[in-house]
């Protein structure tokens, strides 16, 4: 418990940048949207961290989850008038579900390939039934005209509720992998799991449990994505490139650390924004598919990884000049 | 109701030609392509490319070529340096296949740079008809067909009757055996990953002029592909021929039914069918849980 309070101490002067920073770039900034986005994708990093990272399991359908608590949230608050407060709830337990859903059908299995074949698959396969099932999402039209959380219609108090969420979700994702029995059984599956099955583990179990959850807060985010944009495109939150943002944000971040996806996410939305003033989108889009293979490859723990090896050798540097 | 069923076949020697390249990869190495779907989709382009300002035989012919180059390139570039770290065999194999994720997605983009969003389709080159045992076919579909199977021929003569097939053989059901045996692996990699490559580049290259090309129907096919390498068994070669026939012509008739958009999800119903009732796939053997 007290290595996890250090750790938020540590951040507490980041936390302080961010809540003071809205008073000085003024309220309804586009920098502020562009740190609600990069809030959002944090969580959504971070819970696909969950399984990529510390679980290696590679899910190459995350946008799925995203979407489907993004369009639950939307459709629910919409046409079955509850609050968002009620249908962000439900966005969370809808992805959960198919998250269940999937994890029955691919986790069973020794070979982990089959988790990110049927990912793939289904969240295509959910991106191909919104766009066509017209009567209840518009399709490519766009869905939209439903409301945001009352209270926070202004872009710096919505700024908040995401910084607010962020904050919480990362901090229970944190907590559940460093510092409880559940993320040292993953940690163990990841590393070996032959050993962990031998010590009485139900690795099944665990595996879906893991999906769950992961499910779960790409759920939530694609809840609070879909009340921040207020419009909906099926190609927009559920395509191939939503997943591969996540994946890339990890990847580049460092994988296996939640903190890392949350650098990751900070570098690229800042850093795709900043280029977006002198390039069209497709080259960033291009660039990052680089990056991303080029990290997987060649740099596996990514900026965090970079920055641990180069401390490391500045600490060898220092000790030897010492002696 | 005879026409669906051609038309199925058609299809299915499609995905028997881009799934085998899959099934090929998973054999011997044991990862999965993501970007299968852009490779086939590069070959088509570039056939479509070589076919507006040359023949378009040429392009039929380049095409695999380039397929190739580009699985050679993946496999020196992405597969060696992850085989060489030093973490346990599945997290490589993960890390491979993110590789290819964002290869997928840099392809993508590059293909929608060079060639634009709009689908495009090749000119026909063959405008007759043939008769088959009374069946009417386009010669451009027959084209199709008639390709696929002299290539998958060739493939098995060279699986099952070339020193370097059998070699790719005994490498996929036992790695160090093969090298205790004086095979030079790293080669062997390298060869089958652009095979693999090619296979799907041929693919789009065939059938460029019977159906449109957009950069953003990649993911779609890689799914479609996974579903019939599944349905048929991960890594059984004839199971995946079978299957690619079986899908094509589900696909064929679903279309009559429900219409072609929704033939995604008439692939990941069967595959999820399959995976609850019978995870093995049609001719698998190998132990899963």
């Amino acid at each position: 418990m007290n290595a996890f309070f250090n750790v938020l101490r540590k951040s507490l002067p980041f936390l302080a940048f961010l809540i003071v920073l809205p008073l000085f770039i003024g309220r309804e900034s586009y920098a502020l949207h562009i740190l609600i986005m990069a809030f959002i994708f944090s969580v959504f990093a971070a819970s696909w961290d969950l399984l990529g990272g510390y679980m290696g399991l590679m899910d190459f359908g995350h946008a799925g989850f995203f979407g489907i608590g993004a369009y639950t949230s939307a459709l629910a608050s919409l046409h079955l008038g509850v609050s968002p407060y009620v249908s962000f709830i439900l966005a969370g337990a809808s992805s959960m579900l198919f998250g269940l859903l999937v994890g029955v059908l691919s986790l069973r299995f020794a070979s982990r390939v089959y988790f990110s074949i049927c990912t793939l698959s289904f969240a295509e396969t959910v991106r191909i039934v919104c766009r066509n099932w017209v009567d209840l999402t518009r399709g490519v039209l766009g869905l939209w005209g439903y409301p945001t959380f009352p209270g926070f219609s202004s872009r710096m108090s919505y700024y908040y509720f995401a910084l607010f969420f962020m904050i919480l979700s990362i901090s229970v994702l944190y907590f559940l992998v460093e510092h409880t029995h559940v993320g040292l059984v993953f940690r163990a599956i990841k590393d070996s799991e032959v050993v962990a099955e031998h010590r009485g583990i139900n690795v099944t179990i665990y595996k879906i449990l893991c999906a769950i959850i992961s499910a779960f807060f790409a759920g939530l985010a694609g809840s609070v994505y879909a009340h921040h944009i207020l419009v909906l495109i099926p190609d927009d939150v559920l395509s191939a490139a939503v997943t591969s943002l996540a994946i890339g944000m990890v990847v580049i971040g460092g994988r296996g650390t939640i903190i890392g996806s949350i650098i990751g996410a900070f570098l690229v939305v800042t850093t795709s924004e900043l280029l977006r003033a002198y390039a069209e989108v497709i080259y960033n889009l291009i660039i990052f598919g680089l990056l991303m293979t080029i990290f997987a490859i060649y740099a596996p723990g990514g900026v965090m990884g970079l920055v641990k090896r180069g401390q490391k050798q500045i600490s060898g540097i220092i000790r030897f000049s010492q002696k | 109701m005879i026409e669906y069923v051609v038309h199925g076949l058609l299809l299915g020697s499609l995905y028997a030609l881009t799934s085998l390249g899959l099934v090929l990869l998973f054999g011997v190495t044991k990862v999965i392509n993501m970007a299968h779907g852009e490779i086939y989709l590069l070959g088509g382009y570039a056939a479509y490319t070589i076919s507006g300002v040359s023949s378009p035989y040429l392009g039929l012919v380049t095409s695999p070529f380039i397929g190739f180059l580009t699985g050679m390139v993946i496999a020196r570039s992405l597969y060696f340096p992850v085989e060489r770290l030093r973490i346990p065999e599945a997290d490589k194999h993960m890390l491979f296949i993110v590789a290819t994720f964002g290869l997928s997605t840099l392809l993508q983009n590059l293909m929608l740079l060079i060639w634009g969003a709009f689908p495009v389709r090749a000119e026909l080159f063959l405008s007759g008809t043939v008769n088959i045992f009374g069946i009417t076919m386009y010669q451009q579909r027959f084209l199709l067909v008639a390709l696929a199977i002299a290539t998958i021929a060739v493939l098995f003569i060279f699986l099952f009757r070339t020193k370097a097939g059998l070699a790719l053989r005994a490498l996929s059901q036992d790695v160090e055996t093969t090298k205790a045996m004086g095979v030079k692996t790293d080669r062997l990699y390298a060869l089958n990953c652009g095979i693999a490559m090619s296979l799907a580049a041929l693919g789009g290259a065939v059938v460029s002029p019977i159906f449109w090309l957009a950069p953003s129907a990649g993911v779609e096919l890689t799914g479609k592909l996974f579903a019939i390498v599944i349905l048929g068994g991960m890594g059984s070669v004839w199971g995946a021929l079978l299957s690619s026939l079986i899908l094509g012509v589900v696909e064929s008739t679903s279309v009559f039914f429900l219409g072609q958009q929704w033939s995604l999800v008439v692939f990941f119903l069967a595959m999820s069918i399959v995976l609850l009732i019978r995870p093995t796939g049609i001719f698998g053997e190998e132990r899963l849980v």
